[in-house]
């Protein structure tokens, strides 16, 4: 196994609900190698969005730990998290969560301002021209299918170079054509820009698609 | 352009009808309020000005007491700032008229600067060195008209070794009106001729009136007065002289500002009502932005700039028209007074940068308040919350 960018050790999420307490994640171990593509697989309720959310710092977990491209994710303050969020991870939803006050070129360029301030850039043209959707940068994402806001969001969760893109479920809401198309990218993605990709899915093509194929099941998760 | 200003702003485009009418109401309600608060400030402060211009007619911005005719005042007219200057001498009496009298003050001044120096407005004739001019109120009393002649004594002054004071017999040249204070009430302008006759006790005038050119700077000029003539003199601006009077002002202008405010306090609810009901229905855009590593801060900041886009629209538009009004008022004169009641014909208005400097800073405070409380509630959830909020 090459370079690790992501490891976790023991990781523990429950929830309470009233006295119960409900174990979601049950000694989570895992190790990511850079620059390769890993699923995560896992019957609906499996807690696979739980995980994702917790390995990508989203969300918070009551024992283990965590570490993302060298930084120990529990010591990271609020501020240094967010910053962490924009410069070395990517995240990629079910639903495209899209901001609609915004044209998809400044959605996309949306990152780099966080990161770098509000000017002019060419970065995220560019990329509307590599994926081939140049055509929608003046378009508010309402006025965009399904598969490309999909798509519009993926660019932007790569615009900043991340280390690592986290993807829940990315073709829940798609159909079959347009989740061939998602592989595609992702593939390209990993292929051109050596980033390092997660995601969970129930979709047995997509999750075809990892050099590591993982199961979520009763909390615990097992390389397959 | 600012990131979070360009955030902000394009977090308005999504409002609905509902949402655009609270905007404007707040936007409405701010412009009143800074309007309604330039126009009073200005209104007390165009009053402060009438009163200052009337009374340092009649007294000078600056009386230095204890100050005999004889001393050398070239020192203090050769001072910056100072623009003229009149020995007076202020002294109860008697006037009597017919089977009258009354009780007055006499003001005994130069008469060759009752025009240059005193610019008290009057019917009649210019007095000669006989002659006096008696105060609207004491003429109305006595029943005193213009050539009507008088006695007038000094009882305090000037007693006869049988104890009856003198009586002097003069005439009435002419009758002032200045409708400040009390003063056409007890005031009676007498000549140095007449007052060497009634104070003969009383060698030189005691006391100096000084005018200023500017009366915003009658305090800095009183101090250097201060230090050039030392303690032993008494040196009093008008508003020392009358300060009950600049106190009540003062205070109701803090007072209207303060009620006045309260315009912009009630507005700015009207406001932050509008901000949680963009944040609210933001709340989702909001989690993005904190996914995409926005930290917290500069989600605040575009709260902020949300408030400021509303507050400072009201503002400005409140600030153009009360400017606008006291500029026109100041060019045209359309709002008019009583004159009878208020001693002048037209509402005075003025306004100075300063004033202005206050209300803005009253205006964003209130409003940076209304905007960093509203930001509040929304910030302490992390942005999963935010996001499964909507979901």
């Amino acid at each position: 196994m090459g370079e690790l960018i992501l490891s976790s050790k023991n990781l523990v999420k429950t929830y309470r609900n009233g006295k119960d307490r409900l174990i979601v994640l049950d000694g989570i171990s895992i190790n990511i190698a850079s620059g390769s593509i890993n699923t995560i697989v896992g019957e609906s309720g499996s807690g696979k969005s739980t995980l994702l959310n917790v390995l990508s710092s989203l969300d918070s977990f009551d024992q283990g730990d965590l570490v993302i491209d060298g930084k120990d994710i529990k010591s990271l303050s609020e501020e240094g998290l967010s910053t962490f969020r924009n410069k070395t991870i990517g995240f990629i939803f079910q639903f495209h969560h899209l901001l609609p006050d915004f044209t998809v070129n400044e959605n996309i360029l949306m990152p780099i301002w966080i990161k770098s301030g509000y000017k002019k850039n060419q970065e995220s043209l560019n990329l509307l021209d590599d994926f081939g959707l140049i055509k929608l940068k003046d378009k508010y994402p309402n006025e965009i299918s399904g598969g490309e806001r999909q798509r519009v969001a993926i660019i932007r969760a790569i615009i900043n170079n991340p280390k690592i893109i986290f993807a829940d479920e990315p073709s829940g809401n798609l159909d079959e054509k347009n989740s061939i198309k998602l592989i595609d990218l992702f593939k390209t993605i990993n292929r051109d820009y050596g980033t390092t990709i997660l995601l969970t899915t129930h979709n047995p093509q997509i999750a075809s698609i990892g050099s590591k194929v993982f199961e979520l099941k009763s909390g615990e998760l097992k390389e397959k | 352009m600012n990131l979070y200003y360009h955030i902000a702003k394009q977090f308005f485009l999504s409002l609905n009808d509902i949402g655009r009418i609270t905007k404007k109401i707040s936007i409405i309600g701010i412009g009143l309020g800074s309007f309604a608060l330039i126009i009073s400030i200005s209104v007390l402060n165009g009053f402060e000005q009438k009163l200052d211009e009337k009374i340092s007619n009649f007294d000078g911005h600056i009386r230095i007491s204890g100050i005999e005719q004889r001393y050398d005042i070239s020192e203090i007219e050769s001072l910056e700032g100072i623009i003229s200057t009149s020995f007076s001498l202020d002294r109860k009496g008697i006037i009597n008229h017919s089977s009258d009298q009354s009780v007055v003050t006499f003001k005994q001044i130069d008469y060759n600067k009752i025009k240059s120096f005193y610019e008290v407005p009057f019917v009649g004739n210019n007095p000669n060195e006989n002659e006096i001019l008696i105060g609207n109120d004491v003429a109305a009393r006595l029943g005193i008209r213009v050539g009507d002649e008088v006695i007038i004594s000094s009882p305090l002054d000037n007693v006869s070794f049988l104890g009856f004071p003198p009586a002097i017999k003069t005439k009435v040249s002419g009758i002032f009106y200045s409708k400040i204070l009390d003063y056409d009430n007890k005031y009676i302008f007498i000549s140095n001729n007449i007052g060497k006759k009634l104070f003969h006790n009383i060698s030189n005038l005691k006391s100096l009136d000084v005018k200023v050119k500017n009366s915003f700077e009658i305090d800095s000029i009183k101090k250097r007065l201060v230090s050039l003539l030392g303690t032993e003199k008494t040196i009093e601006s008008w508003k020392d002289r009358n300060s009950a009077l600049v106190s009540a002002i003062e205070m109701e202008k803090i007072g209207s500002m303060f009620v006045l405010s309260l315009i912009i306090l009630v507005a700015s609810f009207s406001m932050s009502s509008t901000l949680s009901l963009i944040t609210i229905k933001k709340i989702k855009d909001i989690g993005i932005l904190r996914l995409l590593g926005m930290k917290l801060g500069n989600i605040r900041k575009i709260i902020i700039f949300q408030t400021l886009i509303i507050g400072l629209k009201g503002l400005f538009w409140g600030m153009v028209c009360g400017v606008g009004l006291v500029s026109f008022q100041n060019f045209f004169n359309i709002i008019s007074l009583p004159s009878d009641i208020y001693a002048m014909e037209t509402l005075p208005m003025i306004l100075t940068f300063e004033d202005i400097g206050v209300v803005f800073f009253i205006n964003v405070f209130i409003i940076m308040v209304a905007g960093i409380f509203c930001g509040k509630k929304f910030l302490k959830h992390d942005p999963l919350e935010l996001l499964k909020w909507v979901n």
